[in-house]
């Protein structure tokens, strides 16, 4: 009699077991799959004397949070839990961590940023980031460049004035500026019409220009003004730089039409920074005053600046 | 009177005395000099002394690579591309930043491929501890700072990436 009861008693424990077994896999699966969970769920009798059920279940409420928060795009989010599932999901969220400030690097103008780590969306935004970093190339050309003569404009000049004139006061380097002005311009504007005119700029810059170093500027700094700006050279060095320019320039016969040539000179100013220059305005200034003085005692020469 | 102090001539020629094998050696062989080292390490002084050591040996190393590799930087991004660049090509780790407010002093990085402990058995601990010096003396060289490391998830703790909170003191 009481053998039977035993064995009742044992099936009944596995019937409440099985039960038990089979809730609990329903739960998981429902974590797994449905949006909602219900909330007020005892997992205690599953969980505590079951300690791989109990590894099994916080694992996957761990996989829950985070492909949740994946989902709606939270990156922050943090769950524990090791191994290979959620390793690989974490390794994703590091990547699109990563990915974000990339992206913010991209927009505060560093376009050399690329990545590796995401296939066919890596290819994407490298292309994009290449196609960024040339167009702003190009931006920064354009803004730089005057468009006749595609030689440096008044911004790169000034830009490349500042930085040259800082370095020249700090390590005490000589710094001169030469002032270009083309002789009677005006006379072969209304002579030959602007398109000539525009010829003879552009001539006249190929020629200055060639005169000058890489580490130099030569650049348009108004109508049928040049400014080239010599880093490391003396006054004096800078005057015969200028005369052997405007000399080459005297030498050369520009085509006007067919058959006709015209000759052109130039004039220049030159001056070099002294002790006690603020700003390269105030070379800027010497030198003007030493072109002034060359184009009012005959043109075609090169004055410089008497101030020491 | 020291006998061992560090220095950077101390690594030498390497291209002059190796002109055949050069600079590479087997990683396993790197690994295998780390992890002994840190064995009898732990067994002289026990392993809270030992992790201690290689978090400064790893300052140290981070010193010594700023100098030769890093400086000088004029800016965060810098810093980080510079880096970044550096560690990868000397192979030590694929380095990615997922946070960086150094102004607030709390950087979030990760090491992919980390020299020092990726393939390595899963294991109950973060094990790059010679990272966490290297990478704090970085920070303190860019910054001037007192910086400190901790890996925070490593591959010996079953994730595929070595993260690191590093935070100013
Ligand atoms: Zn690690």
């Amino acid at each position: 009699m009481s053998n039977r009861c035993d064995l009742e008693e044992i099936s009944t424990n596995d019937t409440l077991q099985q039960q038990s077994t089979d809730e609990f896999i329903k739960h998981i699966l429902t974590l797994l799959t449905s949006v909602t969970v219900s909330e007020n769920l005892d997992t205690d009798l599953w969980l505590n004397n079951n300690p791989d059920a109990k590894k099994l279940y916080d694992y996957i409420i761990s996989l829950r949070e985070l492909t949740t928060a994946l989902a709606k795009g939270d990156l922050k989010k943090t769950v524990p839990g090791k191994g290979y599932i959620l390793a690989n999901l974490k390794a994703l969220q590091a990547n699109l961590l990563h990915l974000t400030w990339q992206s913010k690097m991209v927009a505060n103008g560093d376009f050399s940023q690329r990545v590796d780590f995401l296939g066919e969306f890596s290819d994407a935004f490298n292309e994009m980031a290449l196609k960024l970093q040339n167009s702003n190339m190009q931006l920064v050309k354009m803004a730089t460049t005057d468009t006749l003569t595609q030689i440096p404009n008044r911004l790169a000049l000034a830009q490349f004035l500042s930085a040259a004139f800082k370095k020249s006061v700090e390590q005490d380097t000589p710094f001169s500026i030469i002032i270009f002005d083309i002789d009677n311009f005006k006379r072969v504007n209304d002579t030959y019409g602007h398109d000539i005119g525009d010829k003879v700029l552009v001539k006249i810059s190929e020629i200055l220009n060639s005169q000058f170093r890489s580490n130099d500027i030569f650049s348009r700094y108004g109508g049928e003004e040049f400014m080239a700006a010599l880093p490391g050279i003396s006054q004096e060095n800078c005057f015969k730089i200028a005369k052997r320019a405007i000399s080459l320039v005297s030498k050369t016969k520009i085509p006007a039409n067919a058959d006709e040539h015209i000759s052109i000179t130039v004039s220049a100013g030159v001056s070099s920074r002294i002790s006690k220059d603020i700003t390269y305005e105030n070379i800027i200034k010497r030198s003007d005053n030493a072109l002034y003085k060359a184009k009012t005692s005959g043109k075609n020469k090169v004055c410089i600046s008497s101030k020491k | 009177m020291r006998k061992y102090q560090f220095y950077k001539e101390l690594v030498g020629d390497i291209k002059l005395g190796r002109p055949n094998l050069e600079v590479s050696i087997d990683l396993e062989m790197y690994r295998v000099m780390q992890f002994t080292l840190r064995d009898i390490l732990e067994q002289k002084v026990g392993s809270e002394e030992a992790d201690k050591i290689f978090y400064d040996a790893g300052k140290l190393a981070g010193n010594y690579f700023y100098e030769m590799y890093i400086n000088p930087v004029s800016s965060v991004e810098e810093f980080v591309g510079k880096t970044q660049k550096a560690l990868r090509d000397k192979k030590i780790g694929i380095l990615r930043v997922e946070e960086a407010d150094l102004e607030n002093g709390k950087v979030i990085l990760t090491v992919d491929e980390d020299l020092d402990c990726s393939g390595l058995p899963e294991l109950d601990y973060e094990t790059c501890i010679y990272d966490e010096g290297f990478i704090a003396a970085l920070f303190g060289n860019f910054s001037g700072q007192e910086w400190k490391a901790k890996e925070i998830d490593c591959w010996c703790t079953g994730a595929r990436t070595c993260r690191f909170l590093v935070t100013k003191i």
